[in-house]
């Protein structure tokens, strides 16, 4: 059947090596016109290098044939790629972290580049020269946004002022000017709350059945079902196997993904909302711009308290006032530990009492990429094995991050490697290994799972469970139901800054019971 | 070895990759010892006394050494100090001015120490208080320090500089007491460096200031301390500049801030800092960049170009080695931060 | 990897030429038994500078068996002026002529406990530190201007101005003061009482070689254009452009050039350095102390330059003199057994016409201290009376 389709892009033998670590195995694969081809597997299965290569983000190691509407394609660029070589309507990339800059506006982002055609006096040759019209700019980025169904960024504001969600949007705003025949999108969904994907979704219909072609990568399984045509699972570097959809069997997939039966359960499998009486995390009053209205809430010892809500409500603000990353303009957080009561001012004051946090954007705030595994776990419990209260003693850091490394089975070659060559959930692993390991009683953990496989994801929330028995505290800020439910002894929604309702852990408790509150 | 079962096992390739890695982080050595070794053949071959040659690659890089081990834990948190070199000029001018009025080597030392740590807090509170990276207020730090210390010359000295007796710091003008103190020093840093929490959290908030903050890291009270090992060394180059040559005049220590910088890339210390960071860097470097200019100065001069031409061809091949250095350096760096 | 390895291969190459080319070289070094002389520069790019060392190391050396060593230049940073005298005695230098000034006794004190002769060049030690190193055994002497003759260059520069007439009188002049250096102090000293003008300072009015400490005392070294009093020749000061620390040049001198220019601009040197195309293009006349180089011969010819105080290439004959002397033993003191101090005066020009002959009696083949005239002072039996009589006949 697939041979009667047209074939617009085809990698043969695909091999890429990072250091020491194989990434990609004498890979092929193939993508037809007015297809959504999923690609999942586990992190580190090699779905974001095989097509970053073929998006130009990078070279392979080696290569039997990489074929673009027929012909050779080998992009020296993203930017080559998504102007197909020079020959226009090329491969465009949303990629899985951040691709946007920080420091400039929203229209100088989606025009990164191309600025020229703004310029206010033109050659007769057609060169332009003179300042930017940016009169005209922000209205074409206006205009870039809008076509993608989104009117409510403005493109004069500095990027750095949007929150994760809508520089993502931006992200697709910009790769979808140009028009590409082909678009990846990698792990964009988990960035996106309800609204956002919905434009996602929105942008991969108008793709399917046409002569283009989309390539789609999530670790969500049942989204990934849902919207795709073909499933090509990846495991170790390798191409496993393809679905059709008719093939489609979540546990067919899964098994495929990691190789193995998923064994034990995967939230927590207890409907028991009960946790202690002591409080040991309070806000009251809390306000914060206009993301947090005057929310107050309180964490119980050996609860998990699930913060839910779309991408604006307010609840990621809320996860940072509550770690004091940010001051909120009234209102106070109270953490209550062994050592008494303490007014949260600050990440320090936090931390003295055995608070963590476990940020959404996990590349820019909860690692140090170019730093080692060590180093990026061990920084936080240095009070659980420095001597004295000053000196580092090696040996002993060495050991209390290999104990990290093992209780959290993190896969890498060693202690020193940098956390930027490890899988999206293994870097996950990491920041947990760095507030676990230092003994934290109280976790904020905003969007734990973002971007992780479903074996890592389970061994999480199998974690946060071990920790509630243990009587630790857990925030659970996210933006997925299933896991919310799946997860919380208690469940606030949030809605445009303000705590609209509170549900109680329950076998019943459903998908449309909460979205209501959200939306 | 920890958890070994890497994402793709590829034990061969890890060999190979350790070896690079290894072989990188001792390039700066394996650099040092070679010039060393250079300079040692040049210097006989020519004749010259190689004995008084090292003494004076000792008099060149003791204060360049000095200064750049404090700077290091500047250049640690990604940042860095262009004023370093006025900071020294200033501290030893003031130095000579208090004891030529007091007499007192004493208050003398005390005086050095509040303005070298004090110039070197100042950049870093102006950066608090203003909210601006620490290298702008450096900058702007570089000018009005040289302003007030040539200022203070002009006025002070007759048209030469500014002198303070050879006896006050004179005696400390031997490479053996000289070896001593860099010893002391660089150990004394190194141990906060590498074996105490503050070591740890300076090269922690190179790698991303923003997760240090999350970590209950302040930027600022660390960046005071970074600042303040800093002024310390500034003032140890001060001492040992005024032991070395008891007059100072507007344009001493003047390209001690570009050097340093140039110093500890040789050295092996990444620009971005970081955990990478390592305080020998100072050491290594900065022998290996007298080391280079000196023996490239005397072959360029054999080789007919004279000392004037030889100072610029010099400077060109230093540029050079920097770049091919940060290059090589980076190559190991962009290696483990391609995307996965 | 490849890469790495590349890198690798090429840094290596790199080396080993560098070590070959170095070894081989060295080689061909060995052997020479000429006698090498170090030279201590602060600037390697100045014209006067540039003439010296042409003298030198195109003149003497093709005619002794001596080899000039010269140091990098090392501007004003006494510690590099130390570390670059440490250098040359590295390099067996058996003398050295200092031409820099950071810190002269320092100088002194390590070429005495190095047991190498030391010769000042072009300048004079302060009177404290002649004073005191003056009985040095290895304190060869110095050569050059003394305080008080740079205060008559500049006495001389500024009277011929005063005491121009007619069509050429002058009503107005720019002054260049220089560094905040005692020479340029003097020399400006000279020119501000050659005008027939009184210097303000400390609410006295000084006039003569005073003004030097009032300039020093009171404005840092660097004179200031409010405290300068015209006198009764009807001559004012507009402009006063200086290179003192943090004062800028650039902005004045636009400044200057910009509005209604001066009749002339009086320097104190350098000046066909920092502004001589300026000056020549706004065809503002101008007076300078520097030397005698094809570069002023232009600016005298074709330019703007009208006055010229300047030394010549071979000025530094009688220094060479002096430290050939005493390597070869015979160490030559005054009547009072201390080094030689020799006061040394300029050559002056004031039409290119007057130029060309003052620089013809300088050229590279023949300059003034030719091996003729020098000979007469190397020698074992040359005498402090003969050197002496030689500088005041030049």
């Amino acid at each position: 059947m697939q041979s009667e389709r047209q074939v617009i892009l085809q990698i043969k033998g695909m091999t890429k090596t990072f250091g020491p670590v194989t990434a990609l195995k004498d890979v092929d694969l193939t993508l037809y016109r007015g297809d959504v081809l999923g690609l999942i597997g586990e992190n580190g299965s090699g779905k974001s290098t095989i097509t970053s290569i073929a998006a130009g983000m990078q070279k392979a190691t080696k290569v039997e044939s990489m074929q673009y509407k027929g012909k050779d394609w080998s992009p020296s660029s993203m930017l080559d790629a998504l102007s197909g070589c020079g020959e226009g309507k090329g491969i465009g990339m949303i990629v899985q972290e951040s691709g946007t800059i920080a420091g400039i506006s929203v229209a100088e982002n989606i025009f990164l580049g191309e600025l020229d055609r703004f310029r206010v006096w033109t050659f007769k040759s057609g060169k332009t020269f003179g300042p930017i019209n940016k009169k005209k700019m922000f209205k074409a980025a206006k205009d870039a946004l809008q076509a993608i169904g989104i009117d409510n960024i403005n493109p004069a504001a500095p990027m750095a002022t949007l929150d994760f969600q809508a520089r993502k949007l931006v992200e697709i705003a910009k790769v979808l000017l140009k028009d590409p025949d082909v678009i990846v999108i990698d792990e964009t969904s988990t960035a996106l709350a309800h609204d956002g994907r919905q434009i996602l979704y929105n942008i991969i219909n108008r793709f399917r059945g046409t002569e283009k072609a989309v390539i789609f990568i999530s670790h969500d399984l049942d989204e990934i079902m849902e919207v795709c045509d073909t499933l090509t699972v990846l495991r170790d570097g390798n191409i496993i196997r393809t679905f059709d959809r008719a093939e489609y069997d979540p546990d067919e997939i899964r098994k495929a993904m990691i190789g193995r039966e998923l064994q034990g359960d995967y939230y927590r499998s207890d409907y028991d909302p009960t946790y202690g009486e002591e409080v040991v995390l309070a806000c009251d009053n809390l306000v914060y711009g206009d993301r947090l209205k005057g929310v107050g809430l309180q964490l119980h010892k050996g609860e998990i308290l699930g913060i839910g809500g779309l991408a604006h409500c307010g609840m990621h603000s809320l996860g940072k006032v509550l770690f004091g990353a940010l001051s909120p303009q009234s209102g106070t957080v109270t953490v209550t530990d062994r050592g008494g009561k303490a007014i949260v001012k600050n990440e320090s004051i936090a931390m003295k009492h055995a608070m963590g946090y476990v940020s959404k954007d996990r590349d820019t705030e909860s690692l140090a990429l170019s730093a080692s595994i060590k180093d990026n776990i061990a920084i936080a419990g240095m009070d659980k094995y420095a001597v004295g209260k000053f000196l580092i003693w090696d040996p002993l850091e060495k050991k209390y991050v290999d104990e990290q490394i093992e209780s959290l089975s993190i896969k890498c070659s060693d202690r020193n490697q940098a956390v930027s060559t490890l899988s999206g959930g293994n870097k996950q692993k990491v920041v947990f290994g760095k507030w676990v390991g230092c003994g934290s009683e109280i976790l904020i953990l905003d969007c734990p799972t973002r971007g992780v496989d479903i074996g890592v994801k389970q061994a999480m929330y199998q974690l946060m469970y071990k920790l509630k028995q243990e009587g630790k505290a857990i925030l659970l800020i996210s933006e997925e139901m299933p896991e919310l439910m799946g997860m919380s002894d208690r469940i606030l929604i949030m809605k445009d800054g303000e705590i609209k309702k509170e549900f109680l852990r329950s076998k019943d408790l459903s998908d449309a019971d909460i979205i209501g509150y959200m939306i | 070895m920890v958890n070994a079962n890497s994402p793709v096992s590829a034990s061969a390739s890890i060999n190979k990759y350790k070896v690079k890695s290894i072989a990188i982080a001792i390039l700066p050595l394996a650099a040092l010892a070679f010039l060393f070794g250079l300079f040692c053949i040049v210097v006989t071959a020519n004749d010259y006394n190689l004995e008084l040659y090292l003494t004076n690659v000792i008099n060149r890089g003791t204060v360049l050494v000095l200064v750049a081990t404090g700077a290091i834990f500047i250049y640690t948190l990604g940042s860095f100090d262009i004023s370093l070199g006025a900071s020294t000029l200033l501290c030893a001018t003031v130095g000579v001015l208090t004891y030529n009025s007091t007499q007192n080597v004493f208050l003398t030392v005390l005086v050095m120490f509040a303005i070298g740590v004090g110039c070197s807090l100042l950049s870093s509170l102006l950066a608090s208080v203003f909210r601006i990276p620490v290298f702008v207020t450096t900058v702007a730090m570089m000018s009005v320090l040289s302003a007030i210390a040539s200022q203070l010359i002009i006025s002070n000295g007759s048209g030469n500089g500014l002198s303070l007796p050879k006896t006050v710091f004179g005696p400390l003008d031997s490479p053996w007491i000289k070896i001593a103190v860099i010893a002391v020093w660089v150990l004394l840093c190194a141990f906060l460096f590498d074996f105490t929490k503050i070591g740890r959290r300076e090269k922690f908030l190179g790698a991303n200031p923003f997760c240090a903050k999350l970590t209950g890291i302040s930027m600022y009270k660390y960046a005071i301390i970074a600042f303040v090992m800093a002024g310390l060394g500034v003032v140890l180059g001060a001492i040992f500049t005024l032991s070395y040559s008891p007059t100072v005049n507007t344009g001493t220590a003047s390209s001690i801030g570009m050097d340093i910088l140039v110093a500890i890339v040789f050295g092996g210390m990444p620009i971005s800092g970081g955990p990478r960071s390592k305080i020998y860097a100072s050491l290594i470097g900065g022998f290996s960049y007298v080391l280079l200019n000196l023996t490239l100065n005397i072959v360029l001069r054999m080789a007919g170009v004279d000392s004037q031409g030889s100072q610029g061809i010099t400077q060109i091949i230093s540029a050079m080695v920097f770049l091919a250095v940060v290059y090589v350096a980076s190559m190991n760096y962009r290696a483990k931060n391609l995307p996965r | 990897m490849k890469k790495f390895v590349k890198v690798l291969v090429i840094a290596m190459c790199v080396m080993a030429i560098t070590l070959t080319a170095a070894v081989s070289l060295a080689a061909c070094g060995k052997g020479n038994t000429t006698v090498k002389i170090g030279v201590l520069v602060a600037d390697a790019s100045g014209a006067e500078a540039l003439a010296f060392r042409n003298y030198y190391e195109n003149y003497v050396e093709k005619n002794y068996d001596v080899d000039f060593v010269y140091s990098e230049e090392v501007g004003s940073d006494a510690t590099k002026e130390m570390a670059e005298l440490d250098k040359l005695l590295a390099e067996n230098c058996k003398a050295i002529i200092s031409f820099a000034s950071c810190d002269r006794p320092a100088q002194i004190e390590k070429c005495e406990s190095s047991k190498v002769y030391y010769a000042v060049a072009t300048g004079t030690l302060k009177d404290e530190e002649y004073a005191e190193y003056k009985t040095k055994e290895y304190f060869v002497g110095q050569v050059g201007p003394s305080t008080f003759t740079e205060y008559n260059v500049g006495l001389a520069m500024g009277q011929y101005y005063k005491s121009l007439t007619g069509d050429n009188a002058i009503h107005s002049v720019a002054l260049y003061v220089g560094f905040p250096a005692p020479e340029h102090v003097a020399r400006t000293a000279g020119i501000l009482t050659g005008l027939g003008m009184t210097y303000s300072a400390f609410g006295q009015s000084l006039s003569g070689m005073d003004i030097v400490g009032g300039i020093y005392g009171q404005d840092n070294g660097t004179a200031n254009l409010n405290n300068i009093q015209p006198g009764d020749s009807g001559i004012t000061v507009t402009t006063v452009l200086s290179m003192a620390p943090g004062a800028g040049l650039d902005e004045p001198l636009q400044a200057m050039l910009a509005g209604t220019a001066p009749d002339a601009l009086l320097g104190v040197g350098m000046v066909s350095v920092f502004m001589a195309a300026q000056l020549n293009q706004k065809q503002i006349p101008y007076a300078d102390v520097d030397a005698f180089t094809a570069a002023n011969k232009t600016n005298f010819e074709s330019g703007s330059m009208r006055y010229l105080a300047g030394k010549y290439g071979s000025s530094v004959g009688p220094v060479f003199a002096l430290i050939m002397n005493a390597l070869n033993g015979n160490v030559i003191r005054d009547a009072d057994g201390n080094a030689v101090s020799l006061d040394q005066g300029y050559m002056v020009a004031k039409s290119a016409e007057e130029y060309a002959t003052n620089y013809a009696k300088e050229s590279g083949d023949s300059p003034i201290y030719n091996k003729e005239v020098l000979d007469t002072v190397i020698g074992a039996d040359v005498t402090y009376q003969q050197i002496a009589d030689l500088v005041a006949s030049k």
